[in-house]
Formats: C-alpha cells, sequence, structure tokens
C-alpha cells in the first residue's frame, strides 16, 4: 500500500490536475492592491504553501482513483513485474517457472539461440530466487544433470547414457538433494535399489573417543609437569588466548584425529532405507586394527524388519541379495 | 475409488486430455517398494481431491507407456498438466518430497 501511495503521488498523470487547481484559486485570490515588493513575496510563499498542502490534501483522492483501476480487470502499472501479475490465470506455477528457467539455459548452451531476452531472464531468475526455488542455487553440474534428464525426456539427449550415470554417481558422492530417489526396482532387471548416504554426524562422532582421550592426555601431562600448562593457559591477555586457541586446541584435536586414524583407516559411514520397511540402517566401511570391513560391499540386517541387504560403498547403492523376495 | 488404474486405451483420455494436473503412478505388484508408499498415494488422493487427478498405471499390463516415458524404475511418480510431462520422481520418497512437487504444480 505505501509503495502504491508513493506511486500515485509521483504519477506525472494525478500531479499536474493537483496544480492547476491551486494556481487558479491562488491567482484570483489575491484582490488586495499591493506594491510592495515584500508583499508580494508574501503572498508568492502563501502560493507555494497552499500547492503543497492542496498536495497533500489530494493524494488519498489520487490513491483511491488507483485503487479503483486494480479492481478493474486490467492492471496497468509499470513498477509490477511480469512474474508478479495477481491475476491467477496468468501467474505461472514455481515448477513451470523452474522448466522455462532450465530450457532458457540449455537452448542457450547447448543449442546456441536464446529462448528469451537478457531482462526476461534475469526477471525469471529474480522471481525464482525470490519464490525460494533451489534451481537458481545449482552448482554448475547439478544444471547439467537436470539439463540432460530434461533433453533425454523431450527425445534429443545431450550426452551418452555412460556419462549420465557417472555424473549422477558424482552427484550423488557430492550428497546432492537433485538426485535422491527413494527405494525402487528396475523394471528391466526387478532388482531392488536403495540409495545410500553419508552418515557425516556418525563419522565426526567416532572421534570423540580419541578426543577424551587427547583431553586426558593433556590434563595428565599438565598434572606431571606441576601445572606448568594451566600457567601457560592463565597468562595475561592476549597471550593466554593465543595459547588457548592457537596452541592447546590444535594440538589436542590433531592428537584426536591421529589417534582415530591409527585405529580406523579410510572409514565411510553410509546409511541408507531399507527397500522393505523404509527404516534407515547404517553401515561401517574401512579398516580397525588393519582388519578390514571386507571391501567395498557389506552384509546388513535390517534391524526392523530383518531384510538381508547389501551395501555397496562404490556405486553407493543397497541391494538384495539373489533369490531373496522384494 | 480415488486412485483409479489407468491402461493404454484409457492414457490419452484420462491423462494427457486432462484439464487439471495429473498425477500417475508407475507401479507393479512384485515391487515391493511400491507397496510402500501406496498408503502414502491414498493420502495424498484424498488431500488434492478435486484439485489434482490421481491415477496408477501396472507397468506388467501396460508396458509400453513406461517405455514411452523412459521409466527405468518403479515406483516412478510423474505430474502431467496439459498433456505434458512435468515431473518424476523416483523411488519410496517420503510424504513431504511428494507434496513439495505436487504443490509446485498447482
Amino acid at each position: 500500500m505505501a509503495t502504491k501511495l508513493g506511486f500515485s503521488i509521483t504519477n506525472p498523470r494525478f500531479v499536474p490536475a493537483s496544480f492547476r487547481k491551486p494556481i487558479i484559486s491562488v491567482s484570483a485570490s489575491p484582490s488586495l492592491p499591493s506594491s510592495a515588493s515584500g508583499v508580494q513575496s508574501i503572498h508568492f510563499n502563501s502560493r507555494k504553501l497552499s500547492i503543497k498542502r492542496r498536495l497533500l490534501f489530494f493524494s488519498p483522492r489520487a490513491s483511491t482513483d488507483q485503487q479503483g483501476q486494480v479492481q478493474g480487470d486490467e492492471v496497468v502499472d509499470s513498477n509490477v513485474l511480469p512474474y508478479c501479475s495477481l491475476d491467477k490465470k496468468q501467474k505461472k506455477s514455481l515448477g513451470e517457472m523452474e522448466q522455462e528457467f532450465l530450457q532458457a539455459l540449455q537452448a542457450f548452451y547447448y543449442e546456441g539461440k536464446s529462448i528469451m531476452s537478457n531482462e526476461e531472464f534475469d526477471n525469471l531468475k529474480e522471481e525464482l530466487m525470490w519464490e525460494g526455488s533451489s534451481v537458481v542455487m545449482l552448482s554448475a553440474d547439478e544444471q547439467r544433470f537436470l539439463e540432460a534428464s530434461m533433453a533425454y525426456v523431450s527425445g534429443n539427449p545431450i550426452m551418452s547414457d555412460k556419462e549420465y550415470d557417472e555424473l549422477k554417481l558424482k552427484l550423488k558422492m557430492d550428497a546432492s538433494e537433485i538426485v535422491v530417489e527413494g527405494p525402487r526396482c528396475s523394471l528391466r532387471s526387478r532388482k531392488v535399489y536403495s540409495d545410500l548416504s553419508v552418515d557425516y554426524l556418525k563419522m565426526f562422532l567416532i572421534n570423540v573417543p580419541a578426543a577424551v582421550v587427547a583431553l586426558g592426555l593433556f590434563f595428565f601431562l599438565d598434572d606431571l609437569t606441576g601445572f606448568e600448562i594451566t600457567y601457560l593457559l592463565e597468562l595475561p591477555e592476549p597471550f593466554g588466548f593465543i595459547f588457548t586457541w592457537f596452541a592447546a586446541l590444535p594440538l589436542i584435536l590433531w592428537l584426536s584425529f591421529t589417534f582415530t586414524n591409527t585405529i580406523v583407516k579410510d572409514f565411510l559411514i553410509l546409511s541408507g532405507p531399507c527397500p522393505n520397511c523404509g527404516t534407515e540402517n547404517t553401515s561401517f566401511f574401512g579398516t580397525i586394527l588393519s582388519i578390514s570391513s571386507g571391501g567395498s560391499t557389506n552384509n546388513v540386517k535390517c534391524s526392523n524388519c530383518g531384510t538381508e541387504m547389501v551395501y555397496d560403498s562404490s556405486t553407493r547403492l543397497i541391494t538384495l541379495p539373489e533369490g531373496s523376495e522384494a | 475409488m480415488i486412485f483409479a488404474g489407468v491402461t493404454e486405451a484409457t492414457w490419452d483420455s484420462l491423462v494427457l486430455e486432462s484439464s487439471s494436473p495429473v498425477l500417475v503412478e508407475f507401479w507393479a505388484p512384485w515391487c515391493g517398494p511400491c507397496r510402500m508408499i501406496h498408503p502414502l498415494k491414498d493420502k495424498l488422493a484424498k488431500q488434492y481431491a478435486g484439485k489434482l487427478n490421481c491415477y496408477k498405471v501396472n507397468t506388467d499390463e501396460s508396458p509400453s507407456i513406461a517405455t514411452k516415458y523412459g521409466i527405468r524404475s518403479i515406483p516412478t511418480v510423474m505430474i502431467f498438466k496439459n498433456g505434458e510431462k512435468k515431473d518424476a520422481i523416483v523411488g519410496a520418497v517420503p510424504e513431504s518430497t511428494l507434496t513439495t512437487s505436487i504443490e509446485k504444480f498447482l
């Protein structure tokens, strides 16, 4: 409403109208003949004042005029962007705008022609950002993947199946949200698949025991040296601060990571939904004290329904072993 | 029944020529994950009744539709609007993923 009011005041159509009237009324009013220049200047000032007052007086009416216009079928307003139209029939849904955006990108990069002007494209992009669409925030690989999917459906693929699958796996490894698929069955092989993702929380928590040990060691050293380290920590500012954050803490972190790495090597914790009941199950890959967890595949039993599953860390897929019923 | 089946014979009239957006689920009786999301689909069909037409396609009975739209895995949920395929969601995904995709096209 505030912007509309501001707009109506500055709208050139209304300003002359409100100017005209006061000028006439004021110029008609000075009936007293006066020759003194001082008096005239006062008149001049009062004229200006009345114009201002009239302007303020007229502005509410101007805005009601504006509202009357909006209530009609057509809104003619240069300040309204094409995508902000209030007309429900013309407004495109978010999905359609996303599709249009990708089509424009695809046409530009792969076909070398533009299906919309730069201005239209910028408007569309701005509108998508405003709506909180994830498409405009995608990485280059993600955009390429979406374009490839669309191109495939429309019948003129832009990359081979192998390239497509590689790109998909790469995005999956990067934990991209757009390639997330639920548990599914392949139509051709009738096998059941489910996606695995990295459990970063558990990967972080695996460092906790080592961190506790490192902290214990740190305070043990402190005790051995007759609280020399505590003395360093309590040095006057800024030395105490520097020692705590740039020497003591990095040392403890480094110690805990080293301890973890000597015990477990190349570890990876993957979790994924069971294809039968959807329960998340996690599995550990790596070596614990030089004992390997068994290469790139793990056999996991669902904690909820007891289904046998095979976790593959190289393809990031859960499959059901041969011969089992989905 | 809200969740009616579509076959090759009724595909054009029910899905492509529908005036409102259409949600189609491709499924097969032998697929475990399909069974997992069936109750979810029924719930969505009730929730969006009147705004969205919901159908399901048995890929065993109508394999040509699945081939035509390049479906490699089931369950696949597709959203059609004005006879055009707008979105496809593969796999038994959580309800929130489905509702966000549906909301985009309503």
